[in-house]
């Protein structure tokens, strides 16, 4: 059980984990930047979830590099 | 009427005469200037009276103009670009060939990249983050030749010319009064002794850095209800500091923008090209720029608070996947020095005291220059009258950057050139400030009953020429060991031209003009190591002849350096090649100012 948990570790700290996790981030900053330079109007549901999406990738990526840190550096 | 004209006209006729002569007198010190004459002291030994009348001609032309009810912009212009030639064009125009080794490595960095089309793997810190190499390959290929080594020499004062064009904008919209702007820029110029614009991929960075915050604070501004609060009492003033971390804030909310929409995602496209530019090609640079918006977030200055996730982003993707070369099993490289503030400050500060009495009196001087800027900096922010206070904050902000990493020890450096800019232009407030806006000055001001103008004037001519005249010293202070003559390049490409791949090239310290070329296939021997601490001349002496180097080379810039910075006896290079050659060595090429030693086949 503990080899299959130190296992999915290393999967997480893998770089293709990391690099998606990024490009996701990335797009999503992008596109909230989009919405609100040119004045979108988006429901308040959807701007919450834009918002609550771009702050949770952005942990999961933070999460992700520290892994790959202690793991693989 | 007419009078005033004509007293206008004379003025400016002054102002053009006095620019004139400066430029004139520059150029007959350059020609004067005689290289090899340079003592322990740098590049000032070889500068005469004429350099610093001139400089000081400069000085004055710029105090006047600053003295007019109307500024003129192009004389301005004109007068900083003339400061910059002075303090930054002079060593490039008298020393004969590039000065600092970096700048030759980097080069070579260029070459290797243009011959292979990708950087060497495994290799150095440096070679992680190869974005500025690849960019040199692409601009050598452009101009038709095939390395950089025609680009190093003038570099220095091309990108600090290059620096003014985003320093005017910050200066515009960092809302300090008009003579402030002009001052701040000179004295920023006038304070940057902190070599960091030779050819180097820190010193497009840094070129990145100004125009990023050029942009944020000439995109937006605090939204209008920010600016009509006041804050006069001690309460308002904490409410405002709670505000800087609140929602809205955070959110971009407090500040606007008067450009359309498709010039704001044409500058957020821009912005997201040099995050990325800047994110692979420097270690430091991206965390200083992800500051610096946070700071202007904060103080209501940025309007979109996914450019500072942005960067971040790039910096640690970038990181933890192009660089991991970088830190695969040497995590503590990256991490070691977090919040080791003592440490940093000795590896920063003290270690650097040290060698002989003139090298420890340009240290000293560096360190009070500096300290003079900042100071200077804190008495503009308690005199001025301000909209925001996202100068205050974008001086602060470098800082934690050294709370979390020491930076080989150069952690502070970076620091003072990251503030610089936003230090010279509080500190120019402290002699011109604004004394309008909803935050109050602390001080109260200060009034000069007669010829209030020629006053302030007159001092600001005085702090900048005393800026300037010590940043001449201490800028050009290691020159005696980081400029090298003709002779010591041809030894260079003596050995170069004769030793066979996978050879070592042994040097006592890395004072030479070397690293151009053949990355990775020849191997530089350093016979002091690359410890913190300089060993003692008998230990360096054993390292030497224990590392039997197929070639070693010894020059005039290692020698001051042995002398200046070492503490080794003015013989220590002589004693060196006596005990290299009863090692097997033999002198095969001599110039006047190097010497090359090859060990002989069968010792």
């Amino acid at each position: 059980m503990s080899w299959e948990v130190a296992s999915s570790f290393a999967a997480l700290a893998s770089a293709p984990a990391v690099l998606v996790t990024l490009v996701a981030e990335l797009l999503l900053l992008a596109l909230r930047s989009w919405v609100i330079t040119t004045r979108l109007v988006l429901t308040r549901q959807v701007s919450l979830l834009l918002d609550g999406a771009v702050v949770a990738l952005g942990l999961m990526f933070v999460l992700l590099v520290f892994l790959r840190f202690v793991t693989v550096g | 009427m007419r009078r005033s004209a004509s007293t206008a006209l004379g003025t400016t006729g002054a102002i053009a005469v006095l620019g004139g002569a400066a430029l004139v007198l520059w150029i007959v010190a350059v020609r004067h200037a005689n290289f090899a004459r340079m003592g322990p002291l740098g590049l000032v030994s070889v500068l005469g009276k004429t350099y610093f009348l001139g400089l000081a001609l400069v000085v004055v032309a710029f105090a006047i103009e600053l003295l007019r009810e109307q500024l003129h912009e192009g004389r301005l212009i004109a007068l900083t670009m003339l400061l910059i030639v002075f303090l930054f064009g002079t060593a490039c125009v008298i020393e004969p060939v590039a000065s600092l080794t970096s700048s030759w490595v980097h080069a070579g960095y260029v070459q290797y990249v243009f011959a292979h089309g990708k950087p060497l793997e495994n290799y150095n810190a440096e070679f992680s983050w190869p974005g500025a190499f690849s960019l040199g390959a692409v601009l050598i290929s452009f101009m038709g030749q095939s390395n950089a080594l025609d680009l190093l020499r003038w570099f220095p004062l091309v990108i600090e010319l290059l620096y003014l064009a985003p320093l005017l904008a910050i200066a515009r919209a960092s809302g300090v009064s008009r003579r402030a702007q002009w001052l701040g820029i000179a004295l920023f110029y006038a304070t940057n002794w902190i070599y960091q614009d030779y050819f180097s991929p820190q010193a497009l960075n840094f070129l990145f850095f100004l125009v990023v915050i050029a942009l944020v604070l000439t995109g937006w501004s605090p939204l209008q209800r920010a600016r009509e609060a006041r804050f006069d009492r001690l309460r308002d003033r904490l409410g405002a500091w709670r505000g800087a971390v609140a929602m809205r804030r955070l959110r971009g909310e407090d500040a606007t923008t008067s450009w359309t929409v498709n010039q704001m995602l044409g500058t957020l496209a821009v912005l997201a090209l040099l995050f990325l530019a800047s994110a692979v090609s420097h270690q430091l640079t991206p965390y200083a720029i992800f500051l610096g918006l946070l700071a202007c977030l904060v103080s209501s200055r940025l309007g979109r608070p996914e450019l500072i996730g942005l960067v971040f982003c790039l910096a640690v993707g970038w990181l933890s996947l192009g660089a991991s070369n970088f830190w695969f099993g040497h995590l503590n490289l990256v991490f070691g020095s977090l919040f080791q503030l003592a440490t940093s400050f000795g590896s920063n500060v003290s270690q650097r005291v040290t060698g002989s009495a003139s090298h420890r009196l340009i240290v000293d001087v560096r360190i009070l220059v500096t300290a003079a800027l900042f100071g200077l900096a804190l008495l503009g922010a308690a005199r001025r009258a301000a909209t925001s206070r996202t100068l205050e904050l974008l001086v602060a902000a470098p800082f934690v950057l050294f709370a979390v990493q020491n930076y080989g020890g150069e952690g502070l450096l970076r620091v003072a050139l990251f503030s610089g800019p936003f230090a010279a232009l509080l500190a120019a407030s402290a002699i011109f400030p604004k004394r309008d806006g909803p935050i109050r000055p602390i001080l109260p001001d200060v009034r000069f009953r007669r010829h209030p103008r020629v006053v302030l004037a007159v001092v600001a001519g005085v702090v900048l020429l005393s800026f300037a005249v010590t940043t001449t010293v201490v800028r050009g202070g290691n020159d005696a060991y980081e400029s090298f003559s003709n002779g010591e390049l041809s030894a260079v490409n003596y050995v170069y031209a004769h030793i066979p791949p996978g050879k070592h090239v042994g040097v006592v310290a890395p004072y030479l003009p070397i690293g151009q070329r053949d990355v990775g296939t020849l191997t530089i021997f350093e016979g002091i190591g690359a410890g913190p601490t300089v060993p003692t001349f008998n230990t360096m002496l054993a390292s030497m002849l224990g590392a039997r180097a197929l070639y070693v080379v010894l020059n005039a810039a290692q020698n001051q350096w042995g002398q200046i910075v070492a503490g080794y006896p003015p013989s220590w290079q002589g004693a060196l090649e006596h005990s290299l050659a009863g090692a097997g060595y033999r002198v095969v090429a001599r110039w006047r100012t190097a010497t090359v030693l090859l060990l002989a086949t069968g010792t």
